[in-house]
């Protein structure tokens, strides 16, 4: 019974946070909104891995969260502002509707396909991917597909924890996301690098 | 000593520091190049666990190297694999002194090699997508400009590239299952699945191909050749693994049916792009993509079949894509960075040996017999013919589109006007060490492109043998796929 509570939580947790990434403009919530979604990941996991391993990947998504936000907040400085678009606001609740509806009816079918993936992780690894793919498909901007891929991964691995204990994957899988926030936040600062011929 | 540490650590920590060295001018090239042809001479000549005297001292290199719980095992029969690997290495840090690329790229390629090389020694094999997931990581550096926002080929090369990751790894922990119960038709199926769509991801597989062309129009075709070249590569190796592996996908008759289904359509669609493509870089990214459809087909064929047309395909396509991005190289530089063929015209009286390389390049590609692609090209089409013929004629058509897009460019190349007079504006393109601007007659190195890199498409056309008689040694790599 407290096991389920937890996963409701988490998995509340997850939504907000998700739709904090897809429907916010400002940088800063979506930013702390994945400093979150790492925190709601790393419970998730804690329920296949032990605590050493687990907090692995909360540190990698922290350190991840960590560089995007510092390197944001220099490239905000320096005078690029992202767009808004409000017209797209109800379009990106709607598709976010629809997708956390296609989780609903998906993941409970998951535990039984992947046993050891209980119905929580189901849910909130789907939910990451979907609203991650969201993300990717509705934006072409750096930091929006970057905050999907991030997303994508993380869902992912709440799925693949329960499958798959292994230190190197552990440690491969953090090197990925922080591979992904340095590329992110490399190509944040390249328009603005001086040309070097 | 470990073969890890000599292929995959060795590599790495050379590739860093070629990074900090990246301002010591091209000849940093040359040495990156020599440091490669040794790692191929050791992977030619000297055995893997077996000891040798050298003096007073005794080597042995061990096969195994295990970090963090996992082995990376090179074996010996895999020599001629990782000698490969270096060697198509070694030529294309040489070709670097000619193309001059950004100075990162000596440093970086190191790294992606040492990467892909882990990837391919990797215990469980599985974990070879993230380590090709890491080295797609490591290349974005080189195929963004400083000054310029990246490109949206850019971001879909990382998006789908990455997006393999997932699909394999959880094919992984599926075939644990598989194994276990091989009747159970379900599971097999979604192995099956996830496996399908981990390398249609992996490999850029129509209709996720679509980051090719872009990258090839926004990079430096240098640096997408490479890339591209690799990657596919290690990827289509990724993939026999697979079948030397597991029984049930040996002897699943549909998987075979199907890429020969894939295959042929991607390289029909490849081909036909190339054709109509007015940019020189698409030109090369839709070829790419016709390669990647013969792969596929070579991967159908099954068996040790499968094995030497992979390799001989792999070994035509490096030499052909060094001579093509090579020559594309200079032409970026000449045409600012343009590559639209009609504005090849103006600088085709200057440049006539890379466009000459260029189009003896895509012939190669395209199975044009005398040339380096003919042999396992003629070899692929005609077993594939024999499974159907249906792929085989698409193959066909793919091929016809190759060499239309070559004959586009024999068309410049006959409206030459000899005594036009060159403008003085002119960009430089394959400058000396004294950077003067020089026509290809002028210039040595456009002699050494045409003289060596043509020579070879050439002479490999000509003596097929000479160049391809060996790839039964690769078969000891695929020890379950060989007769």
């Amino acid at each position: 019974m407290q096991t389920e509570i937890v996963e409701f939580v988490i998995s509340t947790l997850l939504l907000g946070t998700a739709l904090t990434l897809l429907v916010m403009q400002d940088w800063r919530w979506r930013v702390t909104a994945l400093a979150l979604q790492y925190l709601g990941a790393f419970v998730l996991v804690l329920q296949s891995w032990p605590l050493e391993l687990a907090a692995v990947k909360l540190v990698a998504g922290w350190m991840a969260v960590t560089v995007l936000g510092f390197t944001r907040q220099g490239v905000e400085k320096s005078g690029t502002k992202e767009m808004l678009v409000p017209t797209g606001l109800l379009f990106r609740v709607l598709s976010a509707a629809l997708v956390v509806t296609v989780v609903f009816a998906v993941a409970p079918g998951l535990p039984a396909w992947a046993a050891p993936i209980s119905t929580g992780q189901a849910w909130g690894g789907l939910l990451l991917i979907g609203m991650g793919l969201l993300n990717l498909g509705l934006s072409s901007r750096i930091l929006t597909s970057i905050f999907g891929l991030l997303s994508v991964f993380s869902g992912f691995e709440i799925l693949y924890a329960a499958v798959e204990a292994s230190t190197l994957v552990a440690g491969l899988l953090a090197v990925i996301n922080l591979g992904i926030a340095l590329v992110g936040a490399y190509l944040l600062v390249i328009p603005q690098m001086e040309r070097v011929e | 000593m470990s073969a890890a540490l000599i292929w995959i650590i060795l590599p790495g920590i050379a590739g860093l520091l070629m990074i900090l060295l990246r301002n010591s001018g091209p000849r940093l090239f040359l040495v990156s190049a020599v440091f490669s042809l040794v790692l191929t001479w050791i992977a030619w000549q000297i055995p893997i666990d077996s000891a040798m005297q050298l003096g007073p001292a005794t080597l042995k290199i061990s096969s195994t190297l295990t970090i963090l719980g996992r082995d990376f095992t090179i074996l010996d029969n895999e020599r001629p694999m990782i000698g490969l690997i270096f060697l198509s290495a070694t030529l294309w840090q040489l070709g670097g002194y000619l193309a001059r690329p950004t100075p990162l790229f000596i440093g970086i390629s190191h790294i992606i090699v040492a990467l892909l090389v882990a990837a391919l020694s990797v215990e469980p094999f599985l974990y070879a997508a993230m380590l090709i997931g890491i080295a797609v990581l490591v290349s974005v550096p080189l195929l963004s400009s400083p000054g310029k926002p990246p490109g949206a080929g850019l971001l879909r090369f990382i998006t789908f590239q990455l997006f393999g990751i997932p699909f394999i790894l959880f094919v992984g922990w599926l075939l644990t299952g598989v194994e276990a119960s091989p009747g159970n038709v379900s599971l097999v199926l979604r192995a099956g699945i996830l496996l399908g769509l981990g390398f249609v991801f992996l490999l850029a597989v129509f209709p996720f191909h679509s980051w090719i062309p872009m990258l090839a129009r926004e990079g430096h075709p240098y640096i997408v050749g490479f890339l591209l070249l690799f990657l596919s590569s290690v990827v289509s190796l990724f993939a026999l693994s697979f079948f030397d592996r597991f029984v049930w996908l040996r002897e699943t008759e549909l998987v075979f049916q199907l890429l020969i289904a894939v295959g042929a359509l991607v390289s029909l669609l490849g081909g036909t792009w190339v054709a109509v493509q007015n940019h020189l870089g698409r030109q090369m990214g839709y070829a790419i993509v016709y390669e990647i459809g013969l792969l596929l087909m070579a991967l159908g064929l099954a068996g040790h079949q499968s094995v030497q047309l992979t390799f001989g395909l792999i070994i035509a396509r490096s030499i052909a894509l060094l001579i093509w991005a090579i020559a594309l190289s200079g032409l970026w530089q000449a045409t600012d960075k343009s590559l639209i063929i009609g504005d090849l015209k103006r600088k085709a009286t200057k440049h006539p040996f890379l466009l000459s390389g260029l189009v003896l390049a895509m012939f190669s590609f395209g199975g044009l017999p005398l040339t380096a692609g003919f042999a396992p090209k003629y070899a692929l089409l005609i077993s594939v013919w024999v499974h159907s013929p249906l792929a085989g004629a698409a193959t066909l058509i793919g091929s016809v589109g190759l060499v239309i897009g070559g004959l586009r460019i024999v068309f410049v190349l006959s409206s030459l006007q000899l005594l036009e007079q060159t403008s003085a504006s002119d960009e430089p393109i394959l400058q000396d060490s004294s950077n003067e601007l020089l026509s290809d007659i002028e210039n040595p190195f456009a002699w050494l492109y045409l003289v060596v890199g043509g020579g070879l498409i050439v002479l490999i056309g000509l003596f097929p043998q000479l160049f391809f008689g060996n790839l039964a040694s690769f078969l000891s790599v695929f020890s379950q796929l060989s007769p």
